[in-house]
């Protein structure tokens, strides 16, 4: 089938009123939940998981695929107005959209974004549907070491980019494969770590996502999130249009910040987040004024949305060719195709058209009703708000421990995600990046299998992985960000070092 | 890059009083925390592995995975000891733990978990929610009444009447 035929399919699927009414609850959904501060796409999908178990497998990922990058613009929003960051794609949104807002022009800040979003989805869609089709011929080359290899790299590709100490993001990788392990072993059928009889399928993701991320953020953001006054808002359409020379500065930013986020999107491990930091950082690096930056400069907006969302776009290539998930919301992408009955790999564009180019078509689709939604919505976000926190946040639990209970009927997850948010809020003080455990949860059996498997095919020779080409390649990746960041670091400081001895 | 979000307090509380070398005693403590922490994780579950068939590397039992990670665990604590980030960094720079917060919002969730087979969804959403907003102060008890029952009623009306979970509203 060949491209134009297959995008006709999708354009047909995603256009049909059912599907295009999914993908307008998706983006709706996933908005008010990106807003939600605390509450991200990995929340919301985790909710919504269980009622994508009542549609056909296109629908939900439809739906899916909406609330994610529904998600990140409704992080946006919460970031622009409020400065809590509703996803961590949107942190570096407040950056400049905070203080743009803070100038009284956060209708400003809000349309740029959406655009910039919208930009960056076309971008990213564009290298999806070129890329799609060699990369998944490409992908039938790949055996077990090759996975394992490629898991690998993608695993310790996430951990460095995080910020601060990259002992600890390893270290906390690793613990997250450990509590990934938890359950039945599948070849043997032997109880590892079980310590209550629930666990023997193992931990439940939804719980550790839940109690990691939106538990562990409400502990923190209580006494202090309500002690935060009211903005004052302007609702007048002038006020909410950019300036003419904003626009002028539009388009560079935008196909920077699209081509940075096609890139890491495309590299499993990494994704929407990393995306976003390291267009920001390219902004204000090859800005003329970066002391500008932090003032509400258009650029430091634009760059970042615009990568976001196509790192957002381009992250379903290695899911849906590959089967390699990109980070952990596409992780959990990955399980809802599992759980659907699809197994996502180099054939499912020929076994499952409808769906695959269905679903890409609907990211067009989607991504531009999210800019039209938005336009007359934006008064009705700002004013949405301005609910307390001491409102929102007994809400925000009440879904947790419903979603999570009601995912296995399980006492057992509950108390899980109360266990995973006190260990978030600790880990956090202790400046243990949460995130990597968490992609080593959902991940570290997939190692473990292919790791097993090559081992099995190979009898038991390591250097497997190297001798293959391919495989080659993803461990000297591997390697390479492993090593080089505090390589390169410790010779910093050694020609600083020299440096400052010698003035 | 400088971002403090959300107004939280920055100067948070420090430890004792400081010693000769500027950092206090239980700063120092503190720091072989991390460290120390993993290696004891790591210990654990190596050793726990190590009663599960471990197998050989070209058949690999259910222990063997889970054991290499645990010795890799114990490594990267040692490293994590040896490394200078482990000690420079305990600052005091930190907002304060709410422990109110804490308290109140685990009791919240123990609650939920503890009624909803016992009592019903109803009561647990009810005392969930109650048991929750307590940890705002000044605390308002008639209006967390209030709120709590709105979200009973919000909350039976969605999940149970909506989706159609299969739980019991109350337990009669």
């Amino acid at each position: 089938m060949d491209l134009l035929s297959s995008l006709q399919l999708g354009l047909a699927t995603a256009l049909a009123p059912e599907n295009l009414i999914y993908a307008l609850i998706g983006v709706l959904l996933g908005q008010i939940v990106g807003v939600l501060p605390g509450v991200g796409a990995l929340t919301a999908i985790s909710l919504l998981l269980p009622v994508t178990f009542y549609l056909d497998p296109t629908q939900s990922m439809i739906m899916l695929a909406g609330i994610y990058y529904g998600s990140q613009y409704g992080g946006s929003i919460a970031s622009i107005l409020l400065r809590l960051p509703g996803t961590p794609s949107s942190v570096v949104t407040c950056f400049e959209g905070y203080p743009m807002a803070q100038q009284g022009r956060p209708g400003v800040a809000l349309l740029l974004a959406s655009v910039a979003s919208l930009f960056g989805s076309v971008v990213g869609l564009t290298i999806l549907i070129a890329g799609a089709l060699p990369l998944s011929r490409f992908a039938l080359n790949f055996g077990a070491p090759e996975y394992c290899a490629l898991v690998l790299m993608g695993m310790i590709g996430a951990s460095i980019v995080s910020n601060g100490s990259q002992l600890r993001a390893i270290a906390m990788m690793v613990l997250g494969i450990l509590l990934g392990l938890v359950g039945t072993d599948i070849n043997s059928g032997a109880y590892r770590f079980v310590v209550v009889d629930e666990l023997a399928d193992g931990i439940s993701l939804v719980a550790v996502a839940m109690g990691l991320f939106g538990v562990s953020e409400i502990f923190s953001s209580i006494g202090t999130a309500s002690r935060r006054g009211k903005i004052p808002l302007s609702l007048k359409l002038r006020d909410l249009m950019p300036t003419r020379d904003e626009w002028r500065r539009f388009l560079k930013p935008g196909s920077r910040g699209a081509a940075i986020g096609s890139a890491f999107g495309t590299l499993p491990g990494t994704g929407a987040a990393i995306a976003s930091f390291v267009a920001y950082a390219m902004e204000k690096r090859i800005s003329r004024h970066p002391e500008k930056f932090g003032t509400g400069q258009p650029e430091g907006l634009i760059a970042p949305e615009s990568s976001n969302n196509a790192a957002s776009i381009t992250g379903f290539i290695p899911t849906l060719t590959l089967g390699i998930p990109g980070d952990a919301v596409m992780a959990l992408m990955l399980g809802a195709l599992i759980i659907n009955g699809i197994v996502p790999g180099p054939t499912v564009m020929t076994d499952h058209p409808t769906l695959f180019w269905g679903v890409i078509a609907s990211f067009l689709v989607g991504n531009v009703l999210l800019v039209l939604i938005n336009l007359p919505l934006i008064k009705l976000w700002v004013r949405f708000l301005s609910i307390p926190y001491w409102a929102l946040y007994p809400g925000v639990l009440l879904f947790v421990s419903i979603g999570v209970y009601s995912f296995r009927n399980s006492v057992v997850d509950v108390y899980t995600t109360l266990i995973f948010g006190l260990l978030g809020t600790m880990l956090s003080r202790l400046s243990f990046p949460p995130a990597p455990m968490l992609l080593g949860f959902i991940l570290g059996p997939m190692l473990e299998e292919y790791l097993r498997r090559s081992m099995l095919l190979y009898d038991g020779d390591l250097t497997v992985f190297f001798t293959r080409p391919l495989s080659a390649v993803f461990m000297v990746g591997a390697c390479l960000l492993l090593f080089l960041p505090p390589i390169s670091g410790w010779i910093r400081r050694h020609r600083t070092a020299r440096q400052t001895r010698s003035a | 890059m400088e971002l403090s979000l959300g107004g939280r307090d920055m100067a948070g509380a420090s430890g004792k009083r400081s010693g000769a070398t500027g950092r206090s005693w239980r700063c120092r403590m503190l720091g072989w925390l991390p460290g120390g922490v993993m290696m004891l994780v790591g210990g654990s579950i190596a050793a726990t592995a190590w009663g599960y068939d471990l197998g050989s590397i070209d058949n690999m039992g259910p222990g063997f995975f889970p054991f290499v990670l645990g010795l890799v665990l114990v490594g990267l604590g040692v490293a994590e000891l040896f490394s200078a980030s482990g000690k420079a960094e305990v600052s005091s720079e930190r907002p304060p733990v709410n422990w109110r917060a804490i308290c109140c919002i685990s009791s919240s969730l123990l609650a939920f978990a503890l009624l909803i087979n016992s009592a019903g969804l109803l009561p647990a959403i009810f005392i969930g929610v109650y048991l929750a907003m307590l940890s705002e102060r000044p605390v308002r008890w008639i209006s967390a009444l209030l709120y709590s029952s709105a979200l009973t009623a919000f909350g039976y009306v969605v999940f149970i009447l909506g989706l159609g979970l299969p739980v019991s509203a109350v337990w009669w």
